[in-house]
C-alpha cells in the first residue's frame, strides 16, 4: 500500500518502494517490504506497529543510518542511496535531529554541552538566541552545567529534544524517546514535540508502540509485518488502540494458523 | 562448575581476554627473552672454549696467575721445557704455544679493530692441539708469514698474497699466506687471531727467544689426561703447573662465567625485573578496568545469589587461566625477543657471542611461575574489589565506577609523598635513596587520582578551544574516572621515572667522569686510550711512545702501561709509567711524599687504596709479577686523583723485565711552553701512521673521546629501558581499546548524531596521548628527583669526589616526545577500531 499523507505539502523525508532484508540464506528477515511514503514538512507524524514490524528500521533508513537493500530514500530532495558516509555523517548533524530512547547522552558532558555538540562537532557556534529559546522551551535554564547522571530520566530526555532541536534540521527522529518514562515525564517530552511542531514549524517523525504518545500526533502510520497497513489523521489514544487491537487479532489468527 | 562458568565467561568476552592476556604476554616475554639470551650467550661462549682445548689433554703453562679474567695471559715459560715433556711416556705431542698481543692494520693504514681481545702467536700444526683450521691458503713457513682469522680477512677485504703490517705492537710486515677459522666460526667470539710461524711468533710476539706461552700436550691413545698431567708436573720445575686439558677449559668457562656472562645476566635480570614491575601494574589496570565493566553481571550473579567467595573465586580462576594461558605465549615470544635483541645489540655495536639461542627448561621453571604469580596478585585486589558489589548495583544499573575518591588514600598518599620528599631531601645517603624512592612512588600513586581530579580540568582547558569537540570529548573521557585515568598513566609513570634516573645517572656520570678527566691530565695531547677495546686489552707500540718523545717542543712523554699483578697476594690493576716527570703529565693532587721518579721499587698509591691497606708513607708491600717473581716495594707517594691513573703506579723500569707484552694503552705528551699544540699534534699523527694510527686527541678531544666510550653501554641500556617503556604503551593501547568497547554505545551516538569518522578516531587519540603525556610528565618530575637523590647518595658513598648532578635536558625532552608521541602511536589501532564501528549496531549494543 503506498500512501501519501498530504499531497498539498512537500515531503521532508519520503522512502520510495524501500525494502530492507536483513540476514541471508534460510534466515533472512524482511524488516521493510516495499514501503512507499512520504512526511509532509511541518507536521507531526507517529509511526505505530508491534514490535518487530519495522518502525526503527524505516526510521533508520530515513536517516541514512541504515542503508535499503531495495528502493531509495529522500531527505527533502537528497537521495541518500548515493551519499558517502562522510556525506551522510555531515547530513546527519546538519539536517537531521535525533532522539533515542535511552543513552541518548555524552556521560563525560554536561547538559548544555550535550545540546551544542552536533554544533561544535561542525565547528560552529549555536545561535545565542534560538538556543536560549530551545533551552526555555524544554524547561532546563538550571540544569544546563549538570551532567546526565545527575539528571533525571525525563530531563535527560528533555535534553535530548533541546540537541534535536537546536540545529534546526530538516525533521527530527525520534525512537520510542518515551519508551524508558514514566508517564508524566513522557507527557513533558510529548508536549515538548508538539510545541516544536506547532510553534517552531518543526517537523516531526516519532516511533512509538504506545498509543497514548501517538495520541499527539498529526497523523499516525500504521507498520505490519514490514508494510505499511493504515494510515489515521488526527488520532486519539482510544482509535489508536482499537487499531492496534485489530492487528493483535490479525496476529493471533496467524499464530492460530501456524504461520 | 565454577570452571566451566570462568572459561564461559572468558569466552563470551574474548576482546577482554585478549587484553588480560597481552598485558601479561608483554611482562613474561621479556624475562623468558632475558634468560634466554642469557642461556644462549653462557653456551656459546662455553662451547667456544671447550671447542678450542678439545684435544689438547695437558697444558703446560707459568704457575703465577695475576688475574682470572678470561682471556688474560700468564707470564712465560722455559722453552727447554718443550723437549722434556716431549720425553714424557704417553706424551703422544707436545707443542709450544705463544700468544699474545697482534693487530692487524688495514690496507688503509688503520688499524682493524672490533669488540675482542686482538691476538697473535704462532700455527700450531697440530689439528689436535689447536680449534684453528685452514680455510684458503696454506701454514705459515717463514717468519714474516701469517695466517689470519677469516673475521679479519673479510673485514680488511684480506687474501692470501696480501702484504700487511701486524702490530705486536711493533709495526712488522707480513705476507698473508692463508686464511683460518675457528672450528666452523669466522673468528673467536668478536676477536682477532694472526698466526706466524714458531720462529716468527717467538721474535715479535713472544719477544724472548727462550720463552713460549704455553705447551699443549696430546696424550698416546689410551693415556689418561690425570695421570699424564701428574707425571709432566713431576718432570716439571716448581714454577710451571700441568694441567688436565679438561680442569683447563673447565677454568676457563668458569672465569667467564663468574665474570662477564655474571655481569650480563644480572644486568638482563635486572632489566626484567623493571619491566616485569612496570607490566604487573599494567596488569593490574587492565583487570582493575575488566572488574569495572563487569560490575553489572557481578551484581546480577550476586542477585541471583551467588556468594561473595563464588564471585571472588571465579575472577580468581579466570585470572589464573590467563596467568597460565598469557605466560606460556610469553614465554615462546621470549625466544623471538632474544633473537630481536641480539640483531639489535649487534647494529648499535655489542655483538654478542651467541649462538643460535638456546632454551633451558629452567627459564619454563621462571617465567611461567613468576608470570602466573605475578597475575594472580595484579587481579586480586580487582578481584576483591569487584566482589564487593552489592546486588542492587544490578537493579540500579548505577555507574560502573565509584566517582568519589576515598579521603584515606590521599591523606596516605600525601603523608608518602612527605615522608619521601623529607627522605630524599634531608636523609640523603643509600639508606635515604631506600626509603625516599619507594615512598615517593607509593605516594604519587595515591595521590595521582585527586592530582588528575584537581589539576586536569585546569591543564586541559585550552584543549576543547584548540581541538573543538574531540578535544573536549577527550578531555571529558580523561576526567571523567581520575583513578582510572591515573591506573592507565602508572605504567608509563613508572617506566619514564626509571628511564629519568637512568638517564640523569649516566649524564652526571659523564660529566664526573669528564671533568676528573680534564683536571687530572696536565699533558696536552693523548695518543690512544679511548679505544672501545679498552677492555679487550687494546694499546699502541712503546715505540711510538719514544719516538714522539724526540719531537721537537716535547717537553715530556709517557706511556700508560697496564701492570696487573698481584700486589700482597691480591690481583689489582697497577699502571707502569715513565714516572720522571710525572708531575708534569698528570695533576694527581698529591696528599704525600712524591710521586715522580719512583725508580726500581718505589710505588705511588691513591689515598683511599692506601687508607684500605692501612698504608702510609714507607710503607712495604710485596708484588708478585705474571712471570712469578716477587719484589718488595716502597709507598713513597700518596695522591687522591684515581681517574684515568687508578690506584696504583709504578715505574716502566719496575715492570719492563717480568712483562711478555709491551703494550703502552695510551701515550700522554707534555709541551713545552709556547709550543703551538696543532703542529707538534700532526707530527705526531704522522709518526702515529707507522703504528696503525691510533687516535690522537688533545685534552679535549679526549675528555670527549673517553665519554665515547660509555655511550655504547648507555645505549645498550636504552634500548632494554625502551622495552619497558613499550610494555607501558602497550599497556595504554590496551586499556584504551578496552575503554572503546566499553564505550561503543557512545561512539555510536557519536556518530548518530554526526561526529565524523576522524573525529571520533582524533578523540581517542587525544586520550591516549594525553594519558601518556601525564605519566610521562610526573614519571619525569619523580626520576629528576629520585634521579638528585641517588646522584648525591652515590656522591656520599665514594669519599671520592662527588658527581656533578647533570640534568641530560635534550635526552629527557627526547623522552617526553617520545612518550608522547608512543601515546598517540598506542591510540591509532583503538581509534581507527573505535571509528570504524557501524553506527546501527553500536547504538544498540548492550
Ligand atoms: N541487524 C539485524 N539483523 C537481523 N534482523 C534484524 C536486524 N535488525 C532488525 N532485524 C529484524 O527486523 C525486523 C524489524 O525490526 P525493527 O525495525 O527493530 O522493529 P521494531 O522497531 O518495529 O520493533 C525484526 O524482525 C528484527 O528482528
Ligand atoms: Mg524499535
Amino acid at each position: 500500500m503506498t500512501t501519501n499523507i498530504d499531497p498539498t505539502v512537500p515531503d521532508a523525508a519520503r522512502a520510495v518502494r524501500v525494502s530492507r532484508v536483513h540476514g541471508e540464506g534460510d534466515t533472512t528477515v524482511r524488516a521493510l517490504d516495499d514501503v512507499t511514503i512520504g512526511f509532509p514538512r511541518g507536521r507531526f507524524t507517529a509511526v505505530m506497529g508491534p514490535s518487530g514490524s519495522g518502525k526503527s528500521t524505516l526510521l533508520h533508513c530515513l536517516a541514512g543510518l541504515d542503508a535499503v537493500t531495495d528502493g531509495a530514500v529522500y531527505l527533502g530532495d537528497t537521495e541518500l542511496g548515493s551519499l558517502s558516509d562522510r556525506q551522510l555523517t555531515r547530513l546527519r548533524r546538519d539536517r537531521i535531529g535525533f532522539v533515542f530512547q535511552a543513552f541518548n547522552l555524552l556521560p563525560t558532558m554536561t547538559a548544555l554541552e550535550n545540546i551544542v555538540l552536533p554544533a561544535s562537532l561542525a565547528g560552529r557556534r549555536s545561535d545565542p538566541a534560538w538556543l536560549d529559546r530551545v533551552v526555555a522551551a524544554v524547561g532546563l535554564e538550571q540544569r544546563l552545567q549538570h551532567r546526565p547522571g545527575e539528571l533525571s530520566g525525563g530531563q535527560q530526555q528533555r535534553v535530548a529534544v533541546a540537541r534535536a532541536l537546536v540545529g534546526r534540521p530538516e525533521i527530527v527522529m525520534a525512537d520510542e524517546p518515551t519508551g524508558n518514562l514514566d508517564s508524566r515525564a513522557g507527557a513533558e517530552v510529548l508536549a515538548l514535540l508538539r510545541d516544536a511542531v506547532d510553534e517552531l514549524g518543526q517537523t516531526v517523525l516519532m516511533v512509538t508502540h504506545d498509543p497514548v504518545a501517538a495520541g499527539y500526533a498529526d497523523g499516525v502510520v500504521f507498520l505490519a509485518d514490514g508494510r505499511i497497513a493504515d494510515y489515521m489523521e488526527a488520532p486519539t489514544p482510544d482509535r489508536v488502540l482499537d487499531r492496534m487491537k485489530a492487528f493483535d487479532r490479525v496476529a493471533a489468527g496467524a499464530g492460530a494458523r501456524g504461520e | 562448575m565454577l570452571i566451566r562458568l570462568s572459561l564461559a565467561n572468558l569466552w563470551a568476552r574474548k576482546r577482554r581476554l585478549v587484553g588480560l592476556s597481552l598485558a601479561v604476554l608483554l611482562g613474561t616475554a621479556f624475562l623468558s627473552g632475558a634468560l634466554v639470551l642469557a642461556d644462549t650467550m653462557s653456551s656459546s661462549i662455553g662451547g667456544l672454549i671447550r671447542d678450542s682445548g678439545a684435544g689438547t689433554d695437558v697444558v703446560v703453562r707459568n704457575a703465577t696467575a695475576v688475574t682470572d679474567r678470561p682471556g688474560s695471559q700468564r707470564g712465560g715459560i722455559d722453552a727447554a721445557l718443550v723437549d722434556r715433556v716431549r720425553a714424557v711416556p704417553g706424551v703422544a705431542a707436545a707443542e709450544p704455544v705463544i700468544q699474545g698481543y697482534g693487530q692487524v692494520v688495514g690496507k688503509d693504514g688503520k688499524a682493524l679493530t672490533g669488540n675482542g681481545p686482538r691476538t697473535a702467536g704462532n700455527w700450531v700444526p697440530d689439528p689436535a692441539l689447536t680449534p684453528y683450521r685452514l680455510a684458503t691458503g696454506r701454514a705459515p713457513a717463514k717468519s714474516d708469514e701469517v695466517v689470519i682469522d677469516r673475521a679479519t680477512a673479510k673485514q680488511g677485504h684480506l687474501v692470501p698474497g696480501d702484504r700487511v703490517t701486524v702490530l705486536t705492537p711493533g709495526p712488522v710486515p707480513v705476507t698473508i699466506v692463508g686464511v683460518a677459522t675457528f672450528g666452523d666460526e669466522d673468528a673467536f667470539g668478536g676477536g682477532s687471531y694472526t698466526a706466524f710461524d714458531l720462529e716468527g711468533a717467538r721474535r715479535y710476539v713472544q719477544r724472548d727467544p727462550g720463552k713460549v706461552g704455553t705447551i699443549a700436550v696430546r696424550a698416546a691413545a689410551g693415556t689418561d689426561q690425570k695421570e699424564l698431567a701428574g707425571r709432566i708436573q713431576r718432570a716439571l720445575p716448581a714454577d710451571t703447573q700441568a694441567l688436565p686439558g679438561k680442569a683447563a677449559t673447565g677454568e676457563a668457562v668458569d672465569a667467564v662465567e663468574d665474570g662477564f656472562l655474571k655481569v650480563f645476566r644480572t644486568f638482563l635480570t635486572v632489566f626484567a625485573a623493571i619491566a616485569l614491575v612496570v607490566a604487573a601494574f599494567s596488569i593490574n589496570h587492565t583487570f582493575s578496568v575488566v572488574a569495572a565493566q563487569r560490575t553489572r553481571e557481578v551484581a546480577l550473579m550476586r542477585a541471583l545469589g551467588a556468594s561473595r567467595g563464588q564471585v571472588l573465586r571465579q575472577a580468581l580462576i579466570e585470572a589464573l587461566l590467563i596467568g597460565v594461558v598469557a605466560s606460556a605465549a610469553g614465554l615462546a615470544a621470549g625466544l623471538g625477543l632474544a633473537a630481536g635483541l641480539k640483531e639489535l645489540f649487534a647494529t648499535i655495536g655489542f655483538t654478542l657471542p651467541a649462538r643460535g639461542l638456546v632454551f633451558k627448561a629452567a627459564t619454563a621453571l621462571t617465567v611461567l611461575p613468576v608470570g602466573i604469580l605475578v597475575t594472580a596478585f595484579a587481579a586480586l585486589v580487582p578481584a576483591l574489589r569487584g566482589s564487593r558489589v552489592a546486588p542492587v548495583t544490578a537493579l540500579r544499573g548505577a555507574g560502573a565506577e565509584q566517582a568519589r575518591l576515598p579521603r584515606r588514600r590521599l591523606v596516605a598518599g600525601l603523608a608518602l609523598l612527605a615522608a619521601g620528599l623529607g627522605m630524599g631531601i634531608v636523609g640523603g645517603g643509600m639508606v635515604g635513596l631506600a626509603v625516599a624512592a619507594p615512598a615517593v612512588l607509593a605516594g604519587v600513586l595515591l595521590v595521582a587520582p585527586a592530582g588528575i581530579r584537581a589539576a586536569g580540568g585546569p591543564l586541559t582547558a585550552l584543549l576543547p578551544r584548540l581541538r573543538g569537540a574531540p578535544g573536549a570529548l577527550a578531555r571529558g573521557n580523561l576526567l571523567r574516572s581520575p583513578r582510572r585515568t591515573a591506573g592507565a598513566a602508572t605504567a608509563m609513570l613508572l617506566g619514564i621515572t626509571i628511564v629519568t634516573v637512568f638517564a640523569v645517572f649516566a649524564a652526571s656520570l659523564k660529566e664526573g667522569s669528564g671533568a676528573e678527566t680534564r683536571k687530572v691530565v696536565a699533558g696536552q695531547l693523548v695518543i690512544g686510550g679511548s679505544s672501545p677495546a679498552g677492555w679487550a686489552g687494546g694499546g699502541h707500540s712503546p715505540e711510538l711512545t719514544r719516538r714522539t718523545a724526540q719531537i721537537p717542543g716535547v717537553e715530556t712523554v709517557s706511556g700508560l702501561r697496564n701492570a696487573t699483578s698481584l700486589v700482597d697476594g691480591q690481583s689489582r690493576q697497577m699502571l707502569a709509567v715513565d714516572s720522571a716527570r710525572l708531575d708534569r703529565l698528570f695533576n694527581l693532587d698529591v696528599t704525600g711524599g712524591r710521586v715522580t721518579a719512583l725508580g726500581p721499587a718505589g710505588m705511588a698509591v691513591s689515598k683511599s687504596a692506601a687508607k684500605d691497606r692501612g698504608w702510609v708513607l714507607g710503607s712495604t708491600t710485596e708484588v708478585t709479577f705474571p712471570d712469578g717473581a716477587r719484589q718488595r716495594f716502597t709507598v713513597t707517594g700518596l695522591y687522591d686523583r684515581t681517574a684515568i691513573v687508578g690506584d696504583y703506579l709504578i715505574d716502566r723500569t719496575a715492570w719492563e723485565s717480568h712483562a711478555d707484552a709491551a703494550l703502552d694503552a695510551a701515550t700522554v705528551l707534555r709541551l713545552a711552553p709556547g709550543v703551538a699544540t696543532g703542529t707538534v699534534k700532526a707530527e705526531v699523527q704522522r709518526i702515529a701512521k707507522d703504528y696503525g694510527a691510533p687516535p690522537v686527541r688533545d685534552r679535549e678531544g679526549f675528555v670527549a673521546a673517553r665519554a665515547e666510550m660509555l655511550q655504547t653501554l648507555v645505549a645498550v641500556v636504552y634500548v632494554l629501558l625502551a622495552l619497558a617503556l613499550l610494555i607501558a604503551l602497550g599497556g595504554i593501547a590496551n586499556t584504551l581499546s578496552l575503554a572503546a568497547h566499553e564505550r561503543t554505545r557512545e561512539l555510536g551516538l557519536l556518530r548518530a548524531i554526526g561526529a565524523a569518522r576522524a573525529q571520533v578516531r582524533s578523540a581517542l587519540r587525544w586520550e591516549s596521548t594525553l594519558v601518556a603525556v601525564i605519566g610521562a610528565a610526573a614519571g619525569l618530575v619523580v626520576g629528576l628527583f629520585l634521579g638528585w637523590v641517588a646522584i648525591r647518595a652515590i656522591g656520599g658513598a665514594n669519599t671520592g669526589a662527588a658527581l656533578p648532578f647533570a640534568i641530560p635536558s635534550v635526552q629527557l625532552a627526547v623522552l617526553v616526545v617520545v612518550g608522547a608521541v608512543g601515546g598517540l602511536v598506542a591510540g591509532a589501532r583503538p581509534a581507527a577500531r573505535a571509528a570504524r564501528l557501524p553506527v546501527l549496531r553500536s547504538i544498540s549494543a548492550e
